[in-house]
């Protein structure tokens, strides 16, 4: 059997830090960080099991925004779903949410299926300016502003961690490539580091 | 020669102490920092910038902004290289290298010059007239001849070196424009706490402002701009961008501007764009573009040194340049009087101010006290010189007391127009104002409203009382508590007179209305006489006011005209609709980021480079980049697509599937909403088996075709092809979420959790045994055809589906994206054994073709199931999507084209796709083809050319019988023969190995 080595959509992240930062830590007006594993699932709460899929995972769904538990953040994404990013990354978190809703809802697994780009920096905001149509003031959009859209022809869901502002940004697997193009490339201007997010470990 | 018109004093926007050193047209020059190209050659004593487009007369600048009509220049060079540019606005850097254009060999002696000998027959309608017979000459004589005069100045060859980039924002209120009204309505929204943004073309605010002889808050007018400009920079919720000019306004107040970052710098520093285009999304506007002055229709009032009175004020007092050292004023405002004060402050010569109105106005009247010989009642009826002006005749509007007045400058003031381009974008059809003599603005559609000189108001008090009472109006509307009423800044009242109407100056010569277009006061009357009476027709005949200037400083005099040949008033004659951009935008910035191989994004596989290292040609579907043919070296691109079709089925492939679309279906209803959305049934399928389905649309055509699995009770999995994965999950959107709410079912896109390989042909059992070990029993008993299992592969849940495509023994597996490279690996490592080829979407094709299998070739929209001879996999049991609309007439006509084969007859050399079947090869046409070659292979398996096709009454009808494939394109008619579409294995037996 061949040696396993789960590939990165971005492919070698030693290699993109080295080609990409030279600012060091903290001093670029921007810092991409690349999440090395997303461990994350598409909740569906059943039909009229909305309110009680999210009492029973302790979760506040009414506010449109990104809520946080002990174990994932639940983005809400449409009425009755969400993507939950765990906290934890343990293996096997969708099985064990699926577990614990107990028939109320269905879980897709999607932990392969996204990438996970976050900027911050002083200059995020206008960075993320350049490709989002959404309004990021921060009279309009703080710290758990979640929406999906649209940025360099490439579906995202924006999660908006704080007010410094930090943001994550989750996009399929296939178009990372491109999509960090662009965003590595409109950051240039602004001075940008790469950092690799390694908190989160897989499986 | 050098700055031989540069004042000793004066230019707020120049620095002395920066000399900038420039080039025109192969000469070198000397300018300050913060000169445009325009006031440098001005200040330089050079007049003569351009030729005009029609009549290649000698022109120099008209204008000081981008209104300018004339001075249109090729700015840098090589790949820099930018045509169309107005000098006006083109601001000065050391080394910048401009060109005049269209003049061959140079600008003092342009060869074309000579057009204005045959001028009396380049009038109006010239080209409609000239090049209509005979027709034979259309193409072959006159577009060559068209084209070689149309078009203006040359575009770079080589490859744009800069960046463009896109950019969005959003705020509570837009100001358009930075001269005083949009300073004041800056200001005092600002001062509410709204988001403002204000946007200004030029690179510095205060617009038609005169810094010092206006006051302002009892400041001189200079320093209160600067004042305005660092209190709005002072303020957060404030963001002034300068250099940006405001070209587009859509619906919903969304609005584009485009910045000009870096076209004022040698290039682009630090990763800099060059220009930056920006998408505004506010909830209120305030316009406050101001007007554009207008000329007179006089004779050569194209020479260069006539300019716009208010232009050659802005070059005074802006750069420090007297563009003439002896000037004639002609005007029929009081708006020149300001010229004249400010040429007399700088100590340049005013030779005369002549004034067409009769009754000498408070502000004639002051000139003349203060020693201004002012000439009431006169006005410029011929421009004399030769390249440049020398003198003006002048008369009373009755033709007597004509007098010749010697001068180097000529300013013309024939009235100003409010700027409506913006507006009228929206639709707002602009209303006449007599006393004026202007278009303004009528009652909004959007949340937008005009002030200042763009709403007619052209005393520097109005305009910021304005100003300040539209910014507040604004933020209001926007939802901002405005708090107490605040102070507008303030200015001394002046009186001014009205302005009278002054069209066409006595004269039979050449008076140019529109300068740009070469359009001339005779070419509308001309028009109107040959019976183009609508506005909209004139200007098309005529082409009145469509130069990339779109009229700005000769619409108005153009429809004044046309109303006088009507003899009807102005408002009777209208205007024509404004459209964006309101002035030229690069197509660099509109494409921004998506240019060359950026001009979309492209998907990846999981596996793409496991297809690069094995020498994969890869093919654009769609996005995705998909693995076409592995060649080998020496190998031609049909030989490799045989041999690896050959190979599959003689020992097995792999071959790269992760593009299929994949959809997760959950909930008790899963099944039901399955029975709906495709013709088959649903319910009866057991968990652990896979079935082909086929949906149409409500219109009953097909829409999309894969395989579906059933994993649990209440879980499917759909694959779709590639190209409709993206259309198949949005109509299930609609049919859940707008048909169907009841039903509990629910789903997502898996197509990137999952990625997957087919393995095909006689090994693929044992190869696959052979990668996953135990942790797979791959007998037939626990995985039948059509047989669906998950199994964990190295701590990831993987499947498996016994599926075939290509007709042999084959599967498909799917793992995670992260571990597509592995599952390769070990599948490409356990095959070594066994004949393991990598096949591409080519060999797909050819596979499929010899199994009869329909793809996006035969599913193009427009056949049904039966066409496609899957008509009995249509229930009747059910209802479903697209079901009744099948059943129309049309749709189940026996005569329609119907699935078939066609195989080539021996002695021709191939068949091509895109040909029609014809039962005469000698009466091949529209009405006799019998259908048409939908996809093609020379067969490795069938060992000849082979075909799918649609032909009109399918196999019941011409079963054996012999076609021809008419191809006029290659013209070509070769014979085929009429056979089953299952050319290979037709008995189905190899897909048990």
């Amino acid at each position: 059997m061949a040696d396993f080595k789960p590939l990165h959509p971005l492919g070698n992240l030693d290699e993109l830090v080295e080609k990409h930062s030279f600012f060091g830590p903290g001093s670029a007006a921007i810092t991409i960080g690349v999440r090395k594993s997303v461990e994350c699932a598409q909740l569906f709460a059943g039909n009229g099991n909305q309110a009680k899929i999210a009492k029973k995972l302790n979760f506040d769904s009414s506010t449109g925004k990104a809520t946080e538990t002990k174990g994932f953040t639940a983005l809400p994404i449409a009425p009755g779903q969400w993507i939950l990013i765990s906290k934890n990354s343990a293996p096997g978190f969708a099985d064990g949410v699926a577990k614990s809703i107990n028939g109320l809802g269905y879980l897709s697994q999607q932990s392969d299926s996204r990438i996970c780009l976050r900027v911050s920096g002083p200059k995020a905001r206008e960075l993320m300016s350049r490709g989002c149509r959404l309004d990021l003031h921060e009279s309009h959009s703080g710290a758990g502003f979640c929406a999906q859209t649209v940025m360099a022809q490439i579906g995202v869901i924006l999660h908006q961690l704080d007010d410094n502002p930090t943001y994550e940004l989750y996009l399929y697997a296939g178009f990372a490539r491109s999509f960090f193009h662009w965003l590595s490339h409109s950051a240039a201007q602004f001075g940008c580091d790469i950092e690799i997010i390694s908190n989160q470990i897989k499986r | 020669m050098t700055n031989s018109h540069r004042m000793s004093t004066g230019g707020v926007r120049i620095d002395r102490n920066k000399t900038v050193m420039f080039r025109f047209d192969g000469k070198t020059y000397q300018g300050f920092h913060g000169d445009t190209l325009a006031s440098a050659l001005l200040a330089n004593g050079v007049k003569l910038m351009g030729r005009s487009f029609k009549y290649h007369r000698p022109r120099g600048c008209l204008t000081a902004g981008s209104e300018e009509p004339n001075a249109i220049v090729e700015l840098r060079t090589g790949a820099r290289r930018e045509p169309n540019t107005r000098a006006t606005i083109a601001e000065l850097y050391d080394g910048l290298e401009a060109h005049s254009q269209n003049r061959y060999p140079s600008l003092k002696f342009d060869i074309q010059s000579v057009n204005q000998l045959l001028s009396p027959f380049l009038t109006a309608g010239f080209y409609y007239k000239t090049f209509m017979w005979p027709a034979s000459f259309w193409e072959p004589v006159y577009e060559k001849i068209i084209r070689k005069s149309a078009g203006l100045g040359r575009a770079a060859v080589e490859s744009d070196p800069d960046s463009y980039e896109h950019s969005h924002t959003h705020c509570d209120v837009l100001v358009v424009g930075a001269g005083p009204a949009g300073l004041a309505a800056a200001l005092s929204a600002g001062r509410t706490g709204a988001r403002v943004l204000l946007v200004e073309e030029q690179a510095e605010p205060g617009g038609m402002v005169s810094p010092l002889l206006d006051v302002i808050d009892d400041l001189p007018a200079a320093d209160w701009v600067e004042q305005s400009l660092a209190n709005l920079e002072a303020m957060e919720n404030v963001t002034v961008r300068l250099r940006t000019t405001l070209f587009g306004y859509y619906d919903h107040n969304v609005l584009a501007a485009l910045e000009r970052v870096s076209d004022h710098l040698s290039e682009p520093e630090d990763d800099q764009p060059r220009q930056r285009m920006w998408t505004i999304r506010a909830k209120q506007v305030v316009l406050a573009c101001g007007s554009h002055e207008r000329m007179m229709a006089f004779d050569n009032n194209d020479k260069p040194g006539v300019m716009l009175a208010g232009a050659v004020r802005l070059f005074v007092e802006r750069y420090g340049v007297a563009p003439g050292k002896r000037v004639v004023i002609c005007t029929n405002n009081d708006d020149a009087y300001k010229t004249a004060a400010s040429l007399k402050q700088a100590g340049v010569e005013v030779t005369a101010i002549v004034d067409a109105r009769g009754e000498l106005s408070p502000a004639a009247a002051r000139a003349r006290e203060q020693g201004l010989r002012v000439d009431s009642g006169f006005v410029p009826c011929k421009a004399i010189g030769h390249q440049q002006v020398s003198s003006v005749s002048i008369q009373r509007r009755d033709g007597s007391g004509r007098e010749v007045l010697a001068c180097d400058c000529l300013a013309i003031s024939g009235g100003y127009s409010p700027d409506v381009h913006l507006v009228s974008q929206t639709g707002v059809a602009p209303i006449w104002r007599d006393d004026i003599l202007g278009f303004v603005p009528d009652m909004p559609i959007r949340q937008e409203r005009s002030s200042g000189a763009c709403m007619g108001t052209f005393d520097l008090a109005g305009c910021l009382t304005e100003g300040h009472a539209a910014g507040r109006d604004a933020a209001k509307k926007a939802g901002v508590k405005v708090g107490r009423a605040t102070k507008a800044p303030s200015a001394p009242t002046e009186e001014l007179a009205a302005p009278v109407a002054v069209w066409r100056c006595p004269g039979n010569g050449k008076a140019f209305v529109d300068f740009q277009n070469d359009v001339t006061a005779k070419d509308i009357q001309l028009a109107h006489q040959e019976g183009f009476v609508s506005v909209e027709h004139v200007k098309r005949y005529t082409t009145l006011g469509m130069a990339t200037d779109q009229g700005k400083t000769s619409n108005v005099t153009g429809i004044a005209l046309l109303a006088e040949a009507r003899g009807e008033p102005i408002p009777d004659v209208g205007t024509t609709r404004f459209r964006p951009p309101y002035s030229p935008v690069a197509i660099g910035a509109f494409a921004g980021h998506e240019r060359g191989k950026e001009f979309q994004p492209v998907r990846r596989t999981a596996m793409h480079e496991c297809g690069e290292k094995l020498g994969a040609v890869f093919v654009e579907a769609g996005q995705w980049l998909r693995p076409q043919y592995y060649p080998k070296s020496g190998e031609g691109v049909m030989e490799s697509i045989y041999r690896e079709a050959r190979q599959v089925r003689e020992t097995a492939g792999i071959c790269d599937v992760s593009t299929l679309g994949k959809i997760e279906i959950f909930g008790p209803d899963s099944g039901e909403f399955l029975n709906r959305l495709y013709i088959n049934g649903w319910k009866m399928l057991a968990p652990g088996k896979a079935r082909y389905g086929l949906m149409l649309r409500e219109d009953g055509y097909v829409m999309d075709d894969g395989t579906t699995s059933r994993l649990a009770d209440d879980h499917y999995f759909m694959t779709t092809t590639t190209a409709n994965a993206a259309r198949v999950l949005a109509h299930m959107d609609h049919a859940a979420q707008v048909l169907w709410p009841d039903l509990d079912v629910h789903f997502c896109s898996a197509t990137e959790q999952w990625c997957g390989v087919a393995v095909a042909g006689p090994n693929a059992r044992k190869i696959l045994a052979a990668a996953f070990g135990s942790a797979l029993d791959m007998s037939d008993e626990n995985l039948p055809f059509m047989g669906v299992r998950s199994f964990d592969w190295n701590g990831a849940r993987a499947r498996i589906f016994r599926i075939s495509f290509s007709g042999e023994l084959a599967f498909e597996v799917n793992v995670p994206w992260t571990y597509g490279e592995a599952m390769w690996d070990a599948i490409w490592e356990a095959g070594r054994d066994h004949g393991l080829i990598p096949y591409g979407t080519e060999a797909l094709s050819v596979l499929r073709i010899e199994k009869g299998h329909v793809a996006g070739n035969e599913l193009d929209g427009r056949t049904t199931a039966a066409d496609m001879g899957l008509g009995k996999m249509m229930s009747s049991k059910k209802p479903f999507i697209g079901q009744k609309l099948a059943g129309r007439e049309g749709m189940i006509d026996d005569q329609r084209a119907t699935l078939v084969g066609v195989k080539l007859k021996s002695g021709a050399q191939r068949l091509r796709g895109g040909a029609h079947l014809v039962a005469d090869q000698n009466n091949a046409n529209a009405e006799t083809s019998l259908g048409w070659v939908t996809s093609v292979c020379d067969s490795p398996a069938v060992g000849c050319w082979i075909g799918l096709a649609y032909v009109r009454g399918g196999l019941a009808e011409h079963m054996g019988n012999t076609l021809f494939a008419e191809n006029p394109i290659y013209a070509e008619s070769p014979e085929v023969e009429i056979c089953s579409p299952h050319f290979f294995d037709p008995k189905g037996e190899r897909i048990n190995g």
